[in-house]
C-alpha cells in the first residue's frame, strides 16, 4: 500500500527525520529494531514508512484432530503436511485445512519453499517453488483434503475451534481470537512456523501495517514523526505488544520482563517471535495491490478445480507482470 | 481480547497514516481518505496536502475496540507533556 502512496506522490520520506541529530534515531536505536521490520518500509533505498503493527504467518493446529488421526506432532515439511492431511482424511473423515484465500499466505508458502515472488519488475509465480505451492493446493482440492472458506470471513478459525479441521494458516495476530474461541481448551491447540521445504533454512512472511506521513506542513510532518518515534520507543512498543498480541518490533522489548513473563504463560506464546529472525516482508512495489487480487483469483481457480496448479501459476505470472508494468 | 481488535494488521493491506486534507481546495468538515488514488496529475509527482486541522496532526488507523482504546491512551500519553502540535486520532473506515 505504501508503494501506491509513493507512486501517487502523497507521502514524505522519513530519512531526514531519522537522521536528524536532535529528533532522529541513533545508529544504536536503529539497530534495536529487527531488520525485517525496518526493511519492509524501504522503497528505492528510501524510508517512506515506519513500523506500526507486525505479525508473521503461522500454522495453527488442533491437537484433538491430530490425535484422532493418530498424529503426535504437526508437520515440519510440506511433504509431511500432505502425508498428514491424507492420514487425517483417512482416519477421521475430516478435511485437514480450512483455507482462507490470501496472497500473504501464498507469498509465505513460496518463501517457505525456498522461492521468492518478485525480482525487479517481474514476478516469479511461474518459478518451481511457486508452482509447487499451487500444485499442492491442486492436490488438496482433488483429494478433498481442504475446504475454502468464504472470502472476508473467519470461518476457518471457527472450523479449527470446533474440531472440524486440523490446520489453518493465519497471521500470528490471530492468536488472541483463536484463544477466545478455544476458551478452556488451551491444551488442545497450538501454533508453529509454517511447514518448510527445508526446515534447516526456514522462511515465513512478515506483515502488518506501517505508518506513513503525508506531504503537508513541516510542523505537521515533524509532529507525525515525533509520534511515530514515540510509538516505536522501547516502552511503547512493549506496551503495544502486550496489549494487542502483535509482536515486539524492538530487540530490547523482547528482553522486557513483562514480555518474558507473557511468553512463559503458554508454550506457544513466543512461537511467532521465534519466526521473526527469518520472516521476510512482502514486495513493496507499485501495482502490488492489483497483483494480490490476481493471486487470490488464481488460487480460487485451483481450489475450485477450474485450473491446474501449473496453469494457474504460469497464467498468474503473465497477468501479474502486466499489472506491475502498467503505465 | 476481542476478536475484532486483532484484525487490522492482517495481510499487510493497511497503513496507519498521518495526513491532512485534500491536495486540491480543502473543504471544511471533510474527512479525506488517504487512499492515494486519482487525485494527482502524474505518478510520482509530489502532492502537497492542506491540513484539515491546523491545530493537530491527524493520525488515521483502522484499529477497533480494545486496540483502538490503547492507541487513544498512547496518544494521550504522547500529547500530555507536549507543547507542540498535538496528535488527534481518526478511525479510517
Amino acid at each position: 500500500m505504501t508503494a501506491e502512496y509513493v507512486n501517487a506522490g502523497a507521502v514524505a520520506t522519513l530519512d531526514a527525520f531519522i537522521a536528524d541529530p536532535k529528533t532522529g534515531l541513533t545508529p544504536e536505536e536503529l539497530d534495536d529494531f529487527f531488520p525485517a521490520v525496518l526493511e519492509t518500509n524501504r522503497l528505492n533505498g528510501k524510508m517512506y514508512s515506519f513500523p506500526f503493527c507486525k505479525s508473521v504467518l503461522m500454522m495453527y493446529f488442533n491437537k484433538k484432530v491430530l490425535s484422532e488421526a493418530g498424529l503426535a506432532q504437526p508437520p515440519k515439511t510440506w511433504d509431511e503436511f500432505l502425508t498428514q492431511a491424507r492420514q487425517i482424511k483417512a482416519n477421521t473423515g475430516k478435511r485437514a485445512w480450512a483455507v482462507s484465500v490470501d496472497t500473504s499466505t501464498i507469498d509465505g508458502m513460496i518463501f517457505s519453499m525456498g522461492g521468492d515472488v518478485i525480482k525487479d519488475k517481474s514476478t516469479l509465480f511461474d518459478s518451481p517453488e511457486s508452482v509447487k505451492v499451487f500444485e499442492l493446493f491442486e492436490t488438496l482440492a482433488k483429494e478433498d483434503l481442504a475446504i475454502q472458506i468464504p472470502p472476508n470471513t473467519y470461518d476457518d478459525e471457527t472450523a479449527l475451534s470446533q474440531d472440524q479441521v486440523a490446520f489453518i494458516f493465519r497471521s500470528s495476530s490471530g492468536k488472541s481470537s483463536i484463544s477466545l474461541l478455544m476458551a478452556n481448551r488451551q491444551d488442545q491447540w497450538g501454533m508453529s512456523n509454517i511447514p518448510q521445504a527445508d526446515p534447516a533454512h526456514p522462511h515465513t512472511v512478515l506483515y502488518g501495517p506501517n505508518i506513513v506521513v503525508f506531504n503537508t506542513t513541516p510542523d505537521q510532518q515533524a509532529a507525525a514523526w515525533d509520534f511515530a518515534k514515540f510509538f516505536t520507543s522501547r516502552e511503547q512498543s512493549t506496551r503495544w505488544a502486550l496489549g494487542t498480541g502483535y509482536m515486539p518490533i524492538r530487540k530490547s522489548s523482547a528482553q522486557d520482563p513483562k514480555i518474558q513473563a507473557m511468553w512463559g504463560e503458554w508454550e506457544y506464546n513466543r512461537a511467532a517471535y521465534d519466526c521473526l529472525a527469518f520472516a521476510r516482508p512482502e514486495p513493496n512495489a507499485p501495482g502490488w495491490q492489483e497483483v494480490r487480487n490476481l493471486v487470490d483469483k488464481s488460487l480460487t481457480s485451483v481450489l475450485t478445480g477450474l485450473k491446474t496448479g501449473k496453469d494457474a501459476a504460469v497464467e498468474l505470472k503473465k497477468a501479474a507482470d502486466a499489472a506491475l508494468n502498467k503505465k | 481480547m476481542n476478536r475484532f481488535m486483532v484484525r487490522a494488521g492482517v495481510a499487510g493491506l493497511l497503513v496507519a497514516a498521518f495526513g491532512c486534507g485534500s491536495p486540491q481546495a480543502p473543504q471544511s468538515g471533510s474527512t479525506p481518505v488517504p487512499d492515494g488514488t486519482a487525485r494527482q496529475p502524474a505518478a510520482g509527482a509530489a502532492v502537497k496536502f492542506e491540513p484539515i486541522d491546523a491545530s493537530a496532526a491527524v493520525f488515521w488507523d483502522r484499529q477497533t475496540n480494545e486496540t483502538a482504546k490503547l492507541i487513544e491512551e498512547i496518544i494521550g500519553d504522547f500529547n500530555k507533556p507536549r507543547t507542540g502540535l498535538q496528535i488527534k486520532r481518526r478511525m479510517r473506515a
